[in-house]
């Protein structure tokens, strides 16, 4: 052997020494700082469900279960296929594991799971329901969802369920038999709408709003369940894997998803342009900035006339910042409880899997508009791999 | 023996290589001491303000006309629930100014994006005293909190800086 070769064996040896070494090492002790971080975002720190000032019967169980019969009931729809469970399907977190809902037709958003969902401030993927029962009205008179009217609405409620309806909400009163009828749909059903008196028009609006907070009152009883993660910031420190582990460390550490994935349900509920690509150039969805407006002038929000809150209740809609500009494709922050049986990913499903939201994240691409807050991580593939088993943790 | 030399290089190479991109383990996470916060956990995750930031909660605006001083209406709050601060204002010589004219505006310098409200600057019960309200800080980390003062025919500005966790 020459004096060279003797020299890069021996360097040989010593690195594959360390190698071995770096193999062996288990993780480092989780710290009190680290446990402390793991209880922020778990759910030993969800507070009680704070209640809903702008639904009267959010919290009664009776409106409750007629919500969940409603939530169920295909019969509000025009072809008398679809509820909203047919996208916000039981079994499966009540999303559909669809890149885009499908009702009638197919909308332009991937469908969001209703786990905790009572707990957001605003709703939808651009906020354009500043509660959960304004929300509720929207998929009912979409033309790809139910495709239904508040007219129709109103008259089945009195058919099907006037006995459940008139307990909570007093006498049903004569309505009219439009057919289909409101401000919002096809032309002729605009028309309809437009030919009802005033008094005709709000005794619909109300019952159509009621409608949706029973549903509401039923979807705020669907909580995040216990996970791993859950039982590890609990003290179970064997409850993640030392890769796990890991992930959990870039998690609150090098990668910053807490910086927006933040709190017990893993978001800041807010709304953030992180560079999503768009089906369609120029992008047709303007996200938040598309929403703005229109939260803030739609007669459901907390301040209209179908609202139970009293105006100091609703600071979220009262302080919101209205200038669209910094909101260009930014969308929701969505909960990360349960997102591996969730794919696939972003606010029209563009990614198909954890792997791939991470290297998005990693790369850090601008997207076709806006203002992109994220910069690239530069994680190591093992650092990926990490981060995506502790997703699944969750 | 010239031969083995090639394969042990490229061996010798290819095991840096792995050792240094793929088998690294995280360290600790480190715990940057940051000052002005409260609580074990800061630092994790937020990126670092500046070096010397001044954190002070109560400043002389730029062109030392007045004399401001924030707080929170709770002490406990939750930054990302909407809520209110107390703010005193005082003049250079150090009277109270009630009837300002006050806009609050304000954002996170590291992140290049704005409040995610739009507060409102109310009179207080106290001659001098305000109440910010309509605040929310969606992200932990560095914000900058910047108070407009027009108090009769004196205009100025100051800007607070929060690091909130």
């Amino acid at each position: 052997m020459t004096r060279g070769a003797k020299i890069l064996l021996a360097l040989a040896l010593l690195a594959g020494a360390g190698w071995l070494f770096w193999q062996m090492r288990g993780p480092a002790p989780v710290s009190d700082s680290e446990r402390a971080m793991a209880r922020r975002l778990s759910l030993i720190s969800l507070p009680p469900l704070p209640p809903d000032p702008s639904n009267a019967v959010a919290d009664d169980p009776r409106a409750a279960a007629l919500g969940e019969a409603l939530f169920n009931d295909t019969g509000f729809s025009s072809n008398g296929a679809v509820a909203c469970a047919t996208c916000h399907q039981p079994d499966k977190q009540f999303q559909d594991g669809l890149p885009l809902g499908r009702g009638l037709g197919t909308t332009a958003r991937r469908t969001m799971p209703l786990a905790g969902v009572a707990r957001d401030a605003w709703f939808f993927w651009d906020g354009r329901a500043d509660s959960l029962w304004a929300q509720a009205l929207g998929p009912v008179e979409s033309a790809v969802e139910h495709d239904f009217t508040r007219a129709e609405v109103a008259r089945r409620i009195a058919a099907e369920y006037r006995a459940p309806y008139e307990a909570l909400f007093g006498p049903l009163p004569d309505l009219p038999e439009t057919g289909p009828a409101s401000p919002l749909g096809s032309e002729s059903a605009r028309a309809r709408w437009a030919a009802l008196a005033p008094a005709q028009q709000q005794a619909i609006n109300r019952i159509f709003a009621n409608f949706a907070k029973s549903i509401a009152a039923y979807e705020r009883t669907i909580a995040p369940q216990e996970t791993r993660f859950d039982r590890f910031a609990a003290g179970d420190a064997g409850a993640l894997s030392p890769e796990e582990l890991r992930g959990f460390r870039l998690f609150v550490g090098k990668a910053h998803c807490v910086n927006c994935h933040n709190g017990p349900r893993m978001s800041d509920d807010f709304f953030h342009n992180t560079g999503v690509k768009s089906p369609h150039t120029p992008p047709t969805d303007h996200g938040r900035a598309g929403a703005l407006a229109r939260v803030a002038s739609d007669p459901f929000n907390c301040l209209g006339p179908y609202s139970d809150a009293a105006p100091e209740d609703c600071a979220e809609l009262r302080y919101m910042a209205r200038d669209p500009a910094p909101f260009e494709r930014a969308f929701k922050t969505p909960s990360l409880r349960g997102v591996a049986g969730r794919a696939p990913y972003m606010h029209a499903g563009q990614i198909r899997t954890l792997s791939g939201v991470v290297e998005h994240y990693n790369r850090a691409i601008p997207g076709p508009s806006g203002h992109m807050e994220l910069s690239p991580l530069n994680l190591t593939s093992g650092e990926k791999a990490a981060l995506v088993a502790f997703l699944k943790a969750l | 023996m010239k031969k083995i030399l090639l394969p042990l290089a490229l061996l010798l190479v290819a095991l840096a290589y792995f050792v240094i991109t793929k088998q690294m383990r995280p360290a600790p996470a480190p715990m940057g001491g940051m000052s002005g916060m409260s609580g074990g956990m800061s630092g994790m995750a937020m990126q670092p303000a500046p070096a010397g930031l001044d954190l002070a909660r109560k400043r002389r605006s730029d062109a030392g006309l007045f004399v401001a001083e924030i707080a929170p209406q709770s002490p406990d709050f939750d930054r990302n629930t909407i809520h209110a601060w107390r703010l005193t204002l005082k003049d250079a010589a150090g009277n109270p100014v009630s009837g300002a004219e006050i806009k609050a505006d304000g954002g996170m310098p590291q992140h290049n994006h704005g409040l995610p409200t739009r507060p409102e600057v109310t009179p207080g019960a106290e001659p001098g005293q305000y109440l910010i309200r309509g605040l929310r800080f969606h992200m932990p980390g560095w914000w900058e909190l910047r108070l407009d003062v027009a108090a009769g025919a004196q205009h100025d500005s100051l800007t607070f800086n929060l690091m909130l966790e």
